[in-house]
């Protein structure tokens, strides 16, 4: 029993609030009616990037007028062959007669592999019969990689969901329709809107979003996260000083606002950071990109027998175990190599100076580490 | 409550709120840490807290297991739901997903939660597979909901395509306070104990689980000595730690046994093989232009010059860099020369091939050439020096007579 309040409220509405869509809404609505009037076939492209809603609004257009044709969904990251899909085509066309509407997602799928049977096939119908046919893509180029005969079956109507000079105010703006409810029992929730936006904190979140990403259905994510993390604290109004703190943790949470590697780096024990110090030292001062283990392990002997000899191990197979640990934490690189651990090559795949300002917050650091970081930066 | 366990369980209900909401904009969750952190304990509680709500089931897959191949993983998946049929076959992902929505009409369920422990594993698939398990989920109105549990952040995923944009959940490794106090929680011992122990062994191991064994293992094997009762004061018990104990946590961190030299090792290879590694490392380890000198009788007079040694000095050791590729017929050249050396030419056949591809098959040599290269096949010594060594010396040979490396 999920307990009535604004949150939850707030988020069955989401699902059905798109910005900034109407154009490619109505466009949409516009196709299906004119191949509805005159019944002849035909084909369209839609263009967008990735969560830009493109699956969304067509299957909220096409779905209005389900009653008055037959819709096939064909998926190309689904259907890994064309043979897969044209038997979905030709299983719907039992029943002759009935207009057919197909919408091919992922089309640029089909494009790339084989020998776009199945976009013939479709194209084809689609001119003699009464077919549409909907091709879905998120790759711009992708009607330049069609061949000769199947460029020249489509249409040239291009439906392109990609915004176009989305300002911050509109963005700022779509938030608050996020936020918005038009449910009456929590009226005053949509006066306490413009306040919260206008906080300092939301406002430079906000623009950190916008210059990250000016994707609406990532906006509706965070707010839906936002939401979530709301309920999680059970704090229902917008008016509470936590408001903004959970806001910051929501978008902390899809767009990370620091290196993701940095808390990798930071649970690494004290003898894979001194490996992980003795690799910085080899890219910054031997300016190599690759170098063996070997390397790496005389470089830490001669570091540890100078500045910390409590960490000295006789066995250099424990510090091999080590580096490989390192490198299935992808923060060496892992090379197939069958020979001999001692010799295989890798190289440093995170940055130094993200590992530099690691160093400076590992807890608890050495004095002796302290000073030789100092003379490393000498 | 320390200010860890806070955090913990802020994210704790954090995940399961955003597990209960029916969005169809969150799908995908993404939790990762390292085993410093406490991941995996927050995990099973989000799980148990989950479980107890009757809208809301649970499917845990292991990506060990199903890692290998697309139908694997959609029949192990399938094969997860409570009301499968044994015998039927799922082709492909949107059928599985498919199942899956009939199973929640099934069981009176809401929201389904899938959650992919070792997620790392799923890196073996192609991009394009895990773009449709990860966006397929998201026709289902937020009722079907994917967890990936791994080591790394959700960057490390998709380094060449974008696959999905899942709410990420970090979690940091515990710091030495709070492992000390959970450590306190979980084992009997003295406190003060417990925080030499810690001091000591901290640097190389911030696994609770593993901290925990090592300390109870510590105090198991010096108990019956006395060293520690008797010992309690803090300098002490370092001093203590520093004669005895250093090298009983390397063991116990890696659960190794004594390793003791393996004879057989060598008494398994025939004389002819034993040769035939000699000469191999020795054609890994020297320049060609040096086989005139070390395997070759009245190799001529020889010259010093000023400028071979500033040759030499700028040559770089081949024990540095690592073993390097040397044809067949060299090997064949070295070995005779080995076998005229040693008044052994009678004993020994010509023919090596099919001890090379012995000592291929034992690890002692790599192929470096392409397998269809039947020619001038290219091989690489990995046998290691001390080995060798202590090879060459049972047959009454000095390798290092010939080796440059030793050689002045």
């Amino acid at each position: 029993m999920v307990v009535e309040s604004v949150v939850n409220c707030l988020l069955a509405e989401l699902d059905d609030k798109f910005a900034g869509l109407d154009q490619c809404f109505s466009k949409l609505h516009e196709i299906v009616k004119r191949f509805l009037e005159s019944r002849e076939g035909g084909s369209a492209v839609v263009i967008g990037p990735k969560s830009s809603g493109k699956r969304s609004i067509i299957s909220k257009v096409v779905m209005d007028y389900a009653n008055d044709m037959e819709v096939i969904f064909i998926d190309g990251l689904i259907l890994t062959s064309d043979t897969d899909a044209l038997k979905i085509f030709d299983t719907s066309e039992f029943s002759s007669g009935q207009l057919q509407f197909v919408i091919v997602f992922n089309f640029d799928q089909f494009v790339t592999r084989g020998r776009q049977t199945l976009l013939y096939t479709l194209l084809n119908a689609s001119r003699s019969g009464s077919i549409f046919v909907l091709c879905v893509s998120s790759r711009q180029d992708c009607t330049e990689l069609l061949e000769k005969r199947v460029r020249s079956r489509l249409s040239n109507s291009l439906i392109s969901f990609a915004q176009s000079s989305i300002s911050f105010d509109d963005f700022s703006q779509t938030f608050a329709t996020f936020l918005h409810t038009n449910m009456k029992k929590y009226k005053q929730n949509n006066e306490l809107i413009q306040p919260f936006i206008a906080d300092d904190c939301v406002k430079r979140k906000l623009h950190e979003i916008y210059d990250e990403t000016r994707s609406y259905c990532i906006l509706k994510q965070i707010t839906a996260t936002f939401l979530c993390f709301m309920d999680a604290e059970h704090i229902e109004s917008l008016a509470s000083p936590q408001a903004s703190r959970i806001f910051i943790e929501a978008k902390n949470a899809i767009i990370s606002n620091e290196d993701t590697m940095k808390s990798i780096i930071l649970s690494l024990t004290l003898r894979q950071l001194c490996l992980l110090l003795c690799c910085v030292r080899l890219v910054r001062y031997q300016r190599r990109q690759n170098f063996t283990f070997r390397e790496i392990i005389l470089d830490y002997r001669k570091l540890i027998n100078k500045y910390l000899p409590t960490l000295n191990v006789k066995d250099d197979l424990i510090l091999l175990k080590e580096l490989d640990t390192l490198c299935s934490l992808t923060v060496l690189e892992e090379r197939d190599q069958c020979a001999q651990l001692l010799f295989k090559r890798t190289s440093l795949q995170v940055d130094i100076d993200l590992v530099l300002n690691c160093v400076k917050e590992f807890t608890p650091l050495p004095t002796a580490l302290i000073h030789w970081l100092d003379d490393l930066e000498k | 409550m320390s200010g860890m366990e806070a955090t913990c369980s802020k994210k704790l209900w954090q995940i399961v709120s955003v597990l209960r909401c029916r969005n169809s904009s969150i799908t995908h969750l993404h939790v990762y840490g390292t085993t410093a952190g406490a991941k995996d304990e927050v995990v099973q509680k989000v799980i148990e807290e989950v479980k107890e709500n009757d809208e809301v089931m649970v499917l845990r897959v292991n990506c060990y297991v199903n890692h290998r191949s697309h139908k694997l993983f959609c029949q192990g998946l399938y094969n997860l739901l409570p009301h499968s049929k044994p015998g039927k076959k799922i082709e492909n992902l949107e059928s599985v997903f498919e199942e899956c929505k009939t199973e929640l009409h099934c069981v009176k369920s809401v929201i389904m939660v899938i959650i992919l422990n070792n997620a790392e594993m799923l890196l073996n698939f192609p991009p394009r597979f895990l773009q449709a398990l990860f966006s397929i989920p998201k026709k289902y109105g937020g009722t079907i909901k994917l967890v990936s549990v791994a080591r790394l952040p959700w960057t490390r995923f998709e380094i060449t395509e974008h696959i999905s944009s899942p709410v990420q959940f970090a979690f940091e490794a515990l710091s030495k306070g709070e492992v000390q106090e959970a450590l306190s929680t979980r084992l009997n011992f003295d406190n003060n104990f417990i925080r030499c122990m810690l001091d000591m062994v901290y640097s190389v191991c911030r696994d609770l689980n593993q901290l925990s064994y090592i300390i109870e293992k510590l105090w198991d094997t010096e108990s019956s000595d006395g060293n520690w009762a008797n010992n309690a004061a803090s300098n002490k018990l370092k001093t203590c730690y520093a004669v005895r104990g250093q090298n009983r946590t390397e063991d116990l961190f890696y659960r190794s046994e004594k390793r003791f030299v393996e004879d057989g090792q060598t008494f398994c290879l025939s004389t002819s093989a034993k040769y035939l590694l000699i000469a191999a490392y020795c054609a890994s380890y020297n320049p060609p232009s040096s086989d005139r000198r070390f395997f070759t009788k009245n190799h001529g007079k020889q010259r010093r010059r000023a400028a071979a040694t500033k040759l030499r000095n700028n040559f770089e050791s081949a024990h540095e860099t690592g073993p390097k590729p040397f044809p067949v017929q060299r090997l064949l050249f070295i070995y005779l020369a080995m076998l005229e050396k040693h008044d052994m030419r009678n004993q020994c056949a010509a023919d090596i091939h099919a001890q090379v591809a012995e000592l291929c098959a034992m690890g002692f040599l790599n192929r470096v050439s392409a397998d269809g290269n039947l020619d001038t096949p290219k091989y690489r010594c990995i046998a290691t020096f001390e080995f060798s060594e202590q090879l060459a010396k049972t047959m009454g040979i000095e390798i290092r007579d010939f080796l440059i490396d030793f050689s002045s």
